[in-house]
């Protein structure tokens, strides 16, 4: 039998932030100690503008952590 | 009998109903295995939501024993159930110490970067009616959970597409798709229910 014609694939990149610029979303939860479901939430709520990896991953640029880190100030 | 790349295909694996060749189910775990914690971690959060109706019943509200003070925004609250815990958080369902406005409030490890920049203790939200306010909370956690499940589903596909380019990658990421759907389809009910089953007028009884 002939390969199984893929009818998935992976999205094509589509964020602007270079790659060495994103955390995925467990890297940036551990970098400011909270959890991947809390990192989701602050995204849900728009505190974080997140980034997509060219597999459709959701990243979370290094910039976004700092503002996301000053806002109690 | 009928062969698929060379391959009999035969194992099935958890929450799909297609079988995979052997080279697919070796995709699939070393793909399901990159994202093994989170699953785990989402499992455990949708067990979570399942007790909300339990964790929001049978104690009493004016009960002060082994409650947990939280000071938020100037007001003193006391916890009357903890809705969640997260390895490095709680939430919790709290009620002012002098007064009947509600919150749900999330409360980080002191430890962390997070609490010592912006406060360990965060108001999500505050409202007259806790049935209300736990309902809207479980609707939230049930859409984080969806949005988790399709955040998996992408960090699976990487792995899948890069490493196993020539076992049907797509239909590796449909199987694990399909169990990460799976996971938190169920928590639909478990959301609904939570909503449902707290007390309407009385407010939490703990």
């Amino acid at each position: 039998m002939n390969e199984e014609p893929q009818q998935f694939r992976p999205p094509t990149a589509n964020t602007t932030e270079p790659s060495s610029q994103c955390l995925t979303i467990t890297q940036a939860a551990d970098a400011i100690g909270v959890d991947s479901f809390t990192m989701l939430c602050f995204i849900q709520r728009g505190e974080v503008n997140p980034a997509r990896s060219p597999s459709g991953e959701i990243m979370v640029p290094k910039s976004e952590l700092a503002t996301l880190m000053e806002k109690g100030r | 009998m009928l062969k698929r790349n060379g391959e009999i295909p035969g194992s099935i694996v958890p929450g799909s109903t297609g079988r995979l060749t052997t080279g697919q189910f070796n995709a699939y775990t070393a793909a399901f295995a990159t994202i093994q914690p989170e699953f785990d971690e989402m499992r455990q959060m949708q067990g979570q939501l399942k007790r909300f109706p339990e964790m929001t019943s049978n104690r009493p509200a004016d009960s002060d024993d082994g409650a947990v003070t939280i000071v938020a925004d100037g007001i003193e609250w006391r916890a009357q159930a903890q809705l969640l815990k997260l390895p490095k958080s709680a939430i919790f369902l709290c009620r002012q110490r002098t007064g009947n406005e509600c919150a749900i409030i999330q409360r980080f490890s002191p430890e962390s970067p997070y609490a010592k920049a912006n406060g360990q203790d965060e108001i999500l939200s505050r409202g007259a009616d806790p049935r209300y306010l736990v309902g809207e909370y479980a609707a939230l956690v049930q859409h984080t959970l969806r949005f988790m499940a399709s955040n998996l589903v992408a960090k699976a596909q990487r792995v899948a597409f890069e490493q196993f380019p020539e076992h049907s990658p797509g239909k590796v990421v449909r199987a694990i798709s399909e169990r990460c759907l799976l996971a938190v389809g169920e928590s639909l009910t478990m959301a609904e229910s939570a909503r449902e089953a707290i007390p309407q007028r009385r407010g939490l009884r703990i």
